[in-house]
């Protein structure tokens, strides 16, 4: 309470500021605003420093389960290597695993070829091999290390990381949610604050474009998009943006009709203030209440609408991913492979909790009433 | 409680058909998705073709085997020079009671040929004379090599001998129509009111994305050996729906399963499960732009060797393929496919890595230095196989791009001839020879994605289209093939299995090369 | 306010015209016809086809041909479902669509407010909190995962729904679809009625009302729910048209025979005549809702006129 003569006496601290004061004492929001910007540092850098490049494929691990574990699992280690020997039409005579390192015994009627290790160099599973070959070149010993590969979150239908491949959507699928919002948020505001602001014929000929827009199908919009311009992400930014704007602006001229005629305008136009004077100090801040509601609700939209794309096949292009394309394969075959849907699901839902809260954080502390 | 065991009651007596006192046998059939049309001179898809063998008996059927079997035809006879058929028909009726005459077959046919409808499978009977001059509209219909003797009698001219013209009737394209009604009716004959149909079955209604329903034909030749009363087919679109309701005992029947679910599948499902050889080839068409080092058979081979067949048969498509090297799939008839030999086929992967990048080298070729653009459509597991593909080709230094197009603009850009590196294709046999798979690649055809022409392959195949012993025909086609195969024109990498869901109390689903499996075999316990 | 409700409608004819146009030279213009399947026609066949559907005359001539059958309500014949004229697909696929929108609408419409008003009079409680977190689950799980949980669930595992398909006369085929409709709408619906209502209650009109010892009960129904649907009001208008012309994901997943796949079947496919008809249908439900949404702006808040 304290605050208001000091508000009063500081006309210079701006709306922003004093909501910025106001969001710090919101605890869920400023949560929410840490583990938005957490998973935001995890996207963009995660799969940088992430073990699995996004795109890499390990063969030996199509769709294993999440695990703590390392893979290969040890009753796995020597059937491994037997088919890998198999394959290079040598005998095992005898497999000792201990701890990272295999040693084996091979033999072949014929001198056994140097070349048995690249075998061993291609796989995935084994590294660092090394042959040492008796003088007759028809037994030798082969010694191995393991590679210990860690999958938390497992493996897709191509055995790539989910938890390489969920970073990566996060990163994709945030920038997706925030330049769309972002886009529609500028656009519809200013749309709908100066259709209804400025009322009667100029209000009706915005409206009646917004319809035009709105009556033409989202999916065919971007299927045409798509056609014209090719699959990237930028056509897929601008049409979600291009699309969810249209909301904004009518809520936001909803608000507008009914703040016009409040008293405080009212006072603002007969003090002489100027059109566009009124519509950023008065309407829009005054509007911003349900805005930003509604960009909490927009954010989570836009990144649904990308994953609906993936679902008609209209997503980004692989080996890229997002959430929503993550989801909808994981969707496919929820109930073989549960944690390929499991996973990017509950990052989504925290993304658009957290989200949620930081909306309801930013509404309370924007609302001009409350200065 | 009550309210729900009710709601649950009245669900399932509309499962089983409103009247569920009457005994009626009704089965439900999943089917991939709706047929565009049930004209049979205008559809041109697999999930037509189920719909309408059930709905017409052609001169020849296709038994439960898949096998062509005497239809309407009782028997046939074959000229000497192989180019004339008689056909003897036996006593059929339609739906209405009107007999099924040698007139009928003959109308259908000059119907199917004639500019004016339009028929996009009209190349399916190009084989009968004059049909392709008629089609391009350089001669009268009435000058088509088809004739009706007397109501019993039809005699069919060829253009020159055709070994498979008999299976090649099994298509829906050479199914008959009822004159009268066609006449009547013009576009609207296909109305479940109108539509007159001469096969087990008589269309009862369509409702689009829903269900088609069709009843037994009382008409019918055989019908006393009919054992299911009402059939109805279910478009899927989504095929783990119709799993769901497999599983929840609504529909008996699904063409298709899920190969993501594949593990769920065969550890749930293991009893219903249908996987078998399938008259289907999945290959990589190569292009590449003018100066590319994709021009180079020794480039297209090397990247051939170093696709891990097996990797994308087992794992991405879960067991649901066969890993393939040929464009005519196994099992075919008229045919000796061992005959063709790739002789990396055999070798190990690491093997082949060693031998493609000998050969990139003797191409000039660095590593590193060639970037592919990978094009597939949007679908089933395109996007999985072309991305493992991708993999792969990074193992002898070829960068491999991916690019997913939609179904419509990619098989457009493909016929249109635009330009590509690689790209994908699949190819259903409509009957069981393999010059339904080697046409696919003659100068000048539009399924020749590649444009790829070579004179030796062309003329091979225009000699086995007039030599009439098999064995010999066999042996030029498979010449022909081997020729495709030594150029690499084409990746082959995979041969389709069908897949399907049938429930135990289905009686007389019998796996086959062709995926027939029309209702009028089939049986309910 | 007829006259204002017959100038709207008047102002819609042009906004109808516009679309159409739009739509027509847009989907001539992507690549691919309605011919283009996986099997490529013969270049004969396919001049033979084009030649029966008119596709070979000059663009011009076929738009003003188009525009002429749809003065006379004719959509054309259908190019990918050839035995339909667009007409008749969607007076079977209308019905379906308008029945479960209208149910999910009014389900979600009811539950969203009053969970809306609880949230908003119980603020910050648990309750509150409770339905805030469930709403925001509802908005975040995408259709194409609940649809299929839902239909595994009540179809598969406990065998008491159907799994999917329909029917016109059993209502047990209604209820999933009518869920996984109405649940993203409830969220969004509760959330936007909860906030409008914080506001409201801090409006002075209602703090006056209040302070003049107007019972609270009346003082929330009458005051801050009137203010507060406002924004819900804005919200349903687009929300209804949307809802009751189909889903495309729900109408996959359960099999149902509207019209909400007809949009993504008719662009995929090329259909030039069921895209367009399906332009038409949402335009004019779009228009229709947009005036009900203003007539009901007018009606909530008299402070807005009719201008």
């Amino acid at each position: 309470m304290t605050d208001i003569p000091m508000t009063a006496a500081m006309p210079s601290r701006s709306l922003w500021q004093d909501a910025w004061i106001r969001l710090k004492k919101n605890r869920a929001a400023l949560a929410s605003l840490v583990i938005l910007v957490v998973l935001g540092l995890a996207g963009a850098f995660g799969p940088m420093i992430s073990p699995h490049p996004y795109g890499a494929i390990y063969q030996q691990y199509v769709r294993v389960p999440p695990s703590l574990e390392a893979y290969p699992r040890a009753e796995e280690i020597e059937p491994a290597v037997e088919s890998l020997i198999r394959r290079a039409r040598v005998e095992t005579t005898q497999t000792d695993v201990s701890g990272d390192t295999v040693t084996v015994s091979v033999a072949s009627d014929q001198p056994i070829d140097e070349r048995l290790v690249r075998y061993f160099q291609r796989s995935d599973q084994f590294f660092n091999p090394e042959l040492v070959l008796a003088d007759n070149g028809l037994t030798g010993t082969l010694t191995l290390e393991v590679e210990r590969n860690y999958f938390f979150l497992g493996t897709d239908n191509l055995g790539r990381d989910m938890l390489s491949r969920i970073l990566i959507g996060v990163r994709i699928s945030l920038a997706i949610g925030i330049l769309a919002s972002t886009m529609a948020l500028v656009l519809g505001v200013a749309y709908g604050a100066i259709s209804g602001y400025l009322g009667g014929r100029i209000d009706n000929v915005m409206m009646r474009i917004v319809d035009i827009l709105y009556s033409l199908p989202f999916i065919f919009f971007v299927i045409l998009l798509l056609v014209f311009f090719g699959r990237s992400l930028l056509i897929i930014f601008i049409a979600i943006g291009a699309t969810e704007w249209l909301d904004m602006a009518r809520i936001v001229r909803g608000q507008t009709l009914s703040l016009k005629r409040r008293e405080f305008v009212q006072a603002a136009e007969a003090l002489g203030a100027t059109r566009s004077g009124i519509l950023r100090r008065h309407i829009i801040p005054n509007a911003l209440g349900p805005v930003i509601v509604f960009v909490t609700l927009l954010v989570p939209k836009a990144i649904l609408a990308e994953s609906l794309l993936s679902f008609l096949g209209l997503g980004v292009q692989d080996p890229m991913t997002s959430l929503g394309l993550l989801i909808s394969e994981g969707a496919q075959n929820m109930r073989g492979a549960s944690w390929q849907l499991i996973g990017p699901a509950a990052v989504l839902t925290v993304i658009l909790f957290a989200l949620n809260f930081l909306g309801d954080g930013l509404r309370d502390s924007l609302d001009p009433k409350e200065r | 409680m009550a309210a729900r065991d009710l709601l649950a009651a009245s669900a399932l007596a509309l499962v089983l058909g409103a009247g569920a006192a009457s005994a009626e046998v009704v089965i439900n059939r999943g089917n991939d998705t709706d047929p565009a049309t049930l004209d049979p001179h205008h559809t041109q898809t697999v999930s037509e073709g189920r719909i309408l063998k059930d709905l017409f008996d052609g001169l020849v059927i296709q038994s439960a085997e898949g096998e062509a079997v005497p239809g309407v035809a009782e028997s046939w006879d074959l000229s000497e020079d192989g180019t004339v058929y008689t056909f003897h028909l036996r006593d059929a009726k339609w739906s209405n009671g009107d007999p099924v005459t040698a007139h009928d077959f003959s109308f259908a046919y000059h119907r199917i040929v004639d500019p004016m409808t339009a028929a996009g499978y009209a190349s399916n009977l190009f084989a009968i004379k004059n049909a392709e001059a008629i089609a391009g509209g350089e001669m009268p219909v009435d000058q088509l090599g088809v004739r009706a003797i007397d109501d019993k009698t039809l005699e069919i001219t060829l253009k020159a001998p055709t070994p498979y013209f008999i299976e090649l009737l099994t298509h829906q394209a050479a199914l008959p129509v009822h004159q009268k009604s066609v006449e009547e009716f013009g576009d609207q004959f296909t109305r479940p009111e109108n539509f007159v149909t001469n096969g087990a079955y008589k269309l009862e209604s369509f409702t689009p994305n829903s269900q088609l329903v069709m009843v037994k034909n009382p008409h019918y030749y055989n019908a006393d050996e009919v054992a299911i009363d009402r059939v109805n087919w279910i478009p899927f679109e989504d095929r783990s729906a119709c799993m769901r309701r497999f599983e929840a005992g609504e529909v008996q029947i699904c063409s298709d399963v899920p190969a993501e679910q594949m593990d769920y599948v065969q550890q749930n499902l293991a009893d219903e499960l249908r996987i078998a050889p399938y008259l289907g080839t999945y290959y990589l068409p190569v292009k590449g732009a003018e100066g590319s080092p994709l021009k180079d058979a020794r480039v297209r081979r090397a990247i051939s060797m170093v696709i891990d067949r097996d990797f994308i048969a087992e794992s991405v498509w879960a067991g649901t393929m066969l890993p393939s090297f040929k464009l005519v799939p196994p099992g075919i008839a008229n045919y000796d496919g061992d005959a063709v030999t790739v002789d990396y086929a055999d070798k190990d992967l690491f093997d082949r890595e060693d031998d493609a990048l000998a050969l990139l080298e003797e191409a000039g070729v660095e590593p590193g230095s060639l970037t592919v653009e990978l094009r597939y459509n949007t679908g089933e597991n395109h996007k999985n196989t072309m991305a493992a593909i991708a993999d792969m080709l990074s193992n002898i230094g070829i960068n491999a791009r991916l690019n997913e197009v939609e179904g419509t603009t990619y098989f457009n850009y493909l016929r249109e001839g635009g330009p590509f590196d690689m790209a994908r294709a699949g190819w259903i046999g409509d009957y069981n020879d393999p010059q339904n798979f080697l046409m696919l690649y003659e100068s000048g055809v539009p399924f020749n994605y590649s444009r790829w022409s070579n004179e030796q392959y062309d003329a091979d195949l225009d000699k086995a289209a007039i030599t009439q012993d098999l064995q010999e025909r066999a042996k030029i086609l498979a010449d022909a093939e081997q020729t495709l195969l030594d150029e690499q024109a084409i990746i082959p990498i995979l041969a389709y299995s069908s897949r399907a869901l049938v429930s135990a109390d289905v009686q007389g689903y019998e796996d086959n090369l062709m995926d027939a499996h029309a209702t009028r075999w089939l049986s309910l316990n | 306010m007829l006259g204002y409700t017959l100038r709207r409608m008047a102002s819609a004819v042009p906004t109808i015209f516009i679309i159409v146009t739009l739509t027509f030279f847009a989907i001539r213009i992507a690549p691919g016809g309605p011919f283009d399947l996986e099997r490529p026609l013969d270049p004969l066949i396919l001049a033979n086809l084009q030649k029966a559907y008119n596709l070979d005359a000059p663009l011009w001539q076929q738009y003003l041909m188009y525009l002429g059958n749809l003065l006379q309500g004719d959509l054309g014949p259908s190019f990918t479902r050839r035995d339909f004229s667009v007409n008749e697909l969607f007076a079977q696929g209308l019905p379906v669509s308008i029945l479960l929108g209208g149910l999910a609408l009014s389900a979600a419409t009811v539950l969203g407010i009053i969970l809306g008003a609880i949230a908003a009079l119980r603020q910050n409680s648990w309750l509150d909190n409770l339905i805030v977190a469930i709403a925001t689950l509802g908005i975040t799980t995408p259709n194409f995962v609940i649809a299929p949980l839902l239909s595994l669930f009540f179809g598969v595992i406990l065998g008491v729904l159907p799994a999917g398909g329909w029917s016109n006369a059993n209502p047990a085929y209604w209820v999933l679809p009518v869920i996984t409709l109405a649940l993203p709408q409830v969220a969004v619906i509760a959330r936007l009625v909860r906030g409008a209502t914080v506001e409201a209650l801090r409006a002075n009109h209602v703090r006056t009302a209040r302070a003049y010892g107007l019972p609270s009960r009346v003082v929330v129904g009458v005051h801050a729910l009137r203010a507060a649907m406002l924004p819900t009001v804005s919200y349903l208008g687009p929300t209804a048209a949307a809802l009751l012309t189909g889903s495309v994901v729900v109408e996959t997943v359960f099999g149902l025979p509207g019209v909400g796949r007809y949009f993504v079947q008719g662009a995929l496919g090329r259909d030039y005549t069921l895209v367009m008809g399906t332009v038409v249908v949402i335009a004019v439900f779009v228009v229709i809702f947009n005036l009900l949404v203003d007539l009901a702006y007018a009606w909530l808040d008299p402070r807005v006129r009719y201008d």
